[in-house]
């Protein structure tokens, strides 16, 4: 056999035998998924009791948002108030005096850099007219750098301080959870689910 | 029978002489390319701990007296782990649950001397001592982010092995069977995602084929 030949089905087999790059076996969708909570520093969480809860998901596209509720987003609002009330805290109406108010948005398509606050939905909880006097931006009492950027899919659950906000403020965000990439067709909602139970389990909001 | 002695003692002589001729001395330069698996070691085990089966060297050695050659060496190896959902706590207040694709892109490239024990025999075992540089590309890769680093560091790699020649290449030379044991040791310092390395190290195999040029 001639070397040459020999050395053409070596090197051949050698490059076909690997994928000779940089690669993937993150193959199950399980893989994918990744949460982050971020707690608000010196946060006495134990004079919080109460909480109420959006009944719809704001839903950000780029520089648009509109609130959306289905099935899924109720599914997901239950799993929130599961592991709230798991954390000790009751759930009441917006208008019986909560504690903390519960927000969650939806990243329906990000081309641009978002970023923690972006969207600002918090004045939404205007139509209940219960809170006239906030700011109603949000503010983070604490570093997001971390957070580098949402991406499409991502979900978003924001727990803000509504007793210690002064008037004409923005009301303070004590708890900040991310499931990054979770709402892009790719997963099963039971993957959702857990998600969504995992970003309370890693560090929960008390 | 101190005949037959005298007669097999020239015969193995003269062979000697004829393998000599035909493999030996003529022998002016090698090329050889072969697979290169790595198994990390030290520090290189915290980032990867994998060992890895994807890599490639190709390697040239001129001979400079009938048993030393120098030369050049050049590889690619590609480590890779997946490290399953994990939380990960940045500081205090931060918890981040995540499986991580971890891999490293490793170019050692180095010039060689070679001493070949047996030159003039048919199989000729050889160590080697190679020094250079390696440059080593490690990510962290968490769905699309990505957290990289690229070092180069002085490299120092010690080798031993041994050339099986298969057959004659027409009037050129011969070719045959290369297969090496070697250690990379460089001074690469990294720190990517926390994870800290002074240096990297890893024992590597070159199994592949050569060609002696006369």
């Amino acid at each position: 056999m001639k070397p040459r030949f020999l050395l053409m089905i070596f090197v051949g087999a050698l490059v076909a035998s690997c994928s000779w790059g940089p690669g993937s076996n993150m193959d199950e969708t399980r893989d994918q998924i990744l949460t982050i909570a971020r707690k608000a520093d010196a946060v006495d969480f134990s004079k919080f009791s109460s909480y109420a809860i959006t009944d719809s998901i704001t839903v950000v596209k780029d520089g648009f948002k509109a609130r959306l509720s289905n099935d899924t987003t109720d599914l997901i609002i239950a799993e929130v108030v599961r592991n709230m009330n798991a954390n000790g805290y009751t759930q009441v109406d917006a208008d019986g005096n909560p504690d903390l108010l519960v927000d969650l948005a939806y990243i329906q398509k990000a081309n641009t850099y978002m970023y923690p606050g972006y969207w600002n939905d918090w004045d939404w909880w205007w139509n209940y007219n219960y809170y006239p006097w906030f700011g109603w931006g949000s503010y983070y009492p604490y570093q997001t750098w971390f957070i580098t950027s949402y991406t499409t899919g991502s979900l978003v659950i924001e727990v803000a301080d509504v007793v210690n906000v002064a008037t004409e403020q923005n009301v303070p965000v004590v708890w900040h959870g991310l499931v990054r990439e979770i709402l892009n067709g790719r997963h099963t909602q039971q993957e959702l689910l857990e998600a969504v139970n995992e970003v309370f389990t890693i560090l929960p909001p008390k | 029978m101190k005949r037959i002695l005298f007669i097999l003692a020239i015969s193995l002589c003269c062979a000697g002489v004829a393998r000599a001729q035909y493999y030996g001395n003529n022998i002016r330069q090698i090329y050889s390319i072969n697979w290169q698996p790595n198994i990390p070691v030290g520090d290189s085990r915290d980032f990867v701990s994998k060992m890895s089966f994807e890599g490639i060297n190709a390697n040239w050695a001129y001979f400079v007296t009938d048993n030393i050659a120098v030369g050049f060496d050049l590889s690619y190896n590609n480590y890779h782990e997946k490290v399953g959902q994990k939380i990960y706590r940045p500081d205090a207040n931060t918890a981040v649950n995540a499986a991580q694709y971890r891999y490293t892109q490793a170019f050692p490239i180095k010039v060689q001397g070679k001493y070949f024990f047996n030159q003039f025999g048919t199989v000729m075992p050889y160590a080697g001592l190679g020094i250079g540089a390696l440059s080593a590309g490690q990510h962290i890769v968490i769905q699309d982010i990505d957290v990289w680093d690229n070092n180069w560091g002085f490299l120092l790699s010690p080798e031993i092995g041994v050339l099986v020649p298969i057959g004659i290449a027409g009037d050129t030379g011969i070719w045959g069977a290369n297969i090496t044991a070697g250690y990379n040791w460089s001074t690469n310092k990294s720190d990517v995602g926390k994870i800290k390395a002074d240096n990297r190290q890893s024992f590597y195999f070159n199994i592949g084929l050569y060609l002696a040029l006369f």
